[in-house]
């Protein structure tokens, strides 16, 4: 057998395909939910709709459960917390533990000149809350806030599916 | 490096696509793999600011919206002022249609100016809130699919205090 035999492969319906894929999966991909936290499961309404212009910058807060399968199939959950920066804030705490975090995310506010007439912030805090949380812990979280000069809040919704 | 010109025609240089492929899947797995398909995530605005009192932020007074929760955290009743408009769908559609009514048309430039106060128990479920929420802020139309809205502003009455605790 001749080793200049070799067979030519046409690669370009590949390759047509191949960036059809990629064009695809660019234009489909919604790096806005990477924000978007698994333990959060969001309440459903037919009218929310994603805002027309998206602001600059945003406080997401997250409040959501720690829920858990057993062996036997049973769903359990745990919380509610708030999930900030990494750290699991219960409740019961947000005066506590989460009021001084927030006070110096509001000095960095300052810092930036990021403040209205009214020395509050400019910055919207976009509550994603779980939809099985207490309402008066998503008000006790909004009180924390309006405490540490923010006054613009976006509660979450998702669209129904 | 010499090329050589075949005798018989023009000479035919290879590419090597080898680490193009070797690029574009890769990149292909990286989608894949990030990609979450998942429901648009949509806003209600309300504008808070710290003690604000019953109708301090419009001339109007607000809409009272009055949510009473079970123990368990599920809706027990809706009431529009001294109105009670039961639990469930209905009571959604129901309180839908006297902010309407109260309203009178949508869109209206003294729409803008109406207010809408929920003030729910401790308990109700986060779901409920954002129900009322959506029953009072408008509909969605029929025909076309695009959102009718009856109120802009929506705020919450001060927090109740958890029952039995």
């Amino acid at each position: 057998m001749s080793s200049n035999n070799s067979v030519d492969l046409d690669m370009t319906p590949m390759i047509d395909i191949v960036f059809q894929l990629i064009t695809f999966f660019m234009v489909v991909i919604n790096f806005d939910a990477a924000d978007a936290d698994e333990r959060v499961r969001m309440a459903v309404s037919d009218l929310a709709r994603p805002p027309k212009v998206k602001p600059t910058g945003e406080l997401v807060l997250q409040m959501g459960f720690e829920r858990s399968t057993n062996a036997g199939g049973k769903t359990s959950k745990e919380g509610p917390f708030l999930f900030y920066s990494g750290e699991r804030i219960p409740a019961a705490a947000l005066e506590s533990v989460f009021r001084p975090m927030l006070d110096r995310e509001f000095q960095v506010e300052k810092l930036k000149g990021n403040l209205d007439g009214d020395g509050k912030a400019k910055t919207p805090v976009v509550i994603r809350a779980d939809a099985e949380c207490q309402t008066g812990d998503v008000q006790k979280l909004i009180q924390v806030c309006q405490k540490a000069g923010y006054e613009k809040f976006a509660l979450k919704a998702m669209q129904p599916e | 490096m010499k090329l050589k010109k075949a005798s018989g025609g023009p000479a035919k240089i290879p590419i090597d696509m080898t680490p193009m492929i070797d690029c574009v899947f890769q990149l292909i797995i990286f989608f894949m793999l990030t990609l979450k398909i998942r429901a648009n995530e949509g806003d209600f605005n309300i504008n808070m600011p710290l003690g604000q009192g019953v109708g301090q932020s419009s001339e109007l007074p607000p809409i009272k919206v009055r949510l009473e929760a079970r123990p368990d955290g599920t809706l027990r009743n809706i009431a529009i002022g001294q109105r009670s408009l039961g639990d469930g769908p209905r009571a959604y559609a129901l309180l839908n249609q006297e902010v309407l009514n109260l309203v009178g048309r949508p869109g209206a430039a003294f729409s803008k100016e109406i207010e809408v106060e929920l003030d729910a128990d401790y308990e109700l479920h986060y779901q409920d809130v954002v129900s009322a929420m959506s029953a009072c802020t408008g509909k969605v139309d029929e025909k076309t699919g695009n959102p009718v809205r009856f109120v802009e502003k929506i705020k919450f009455a001060p927090p109740r205090p958890k029952k039995g605790g």
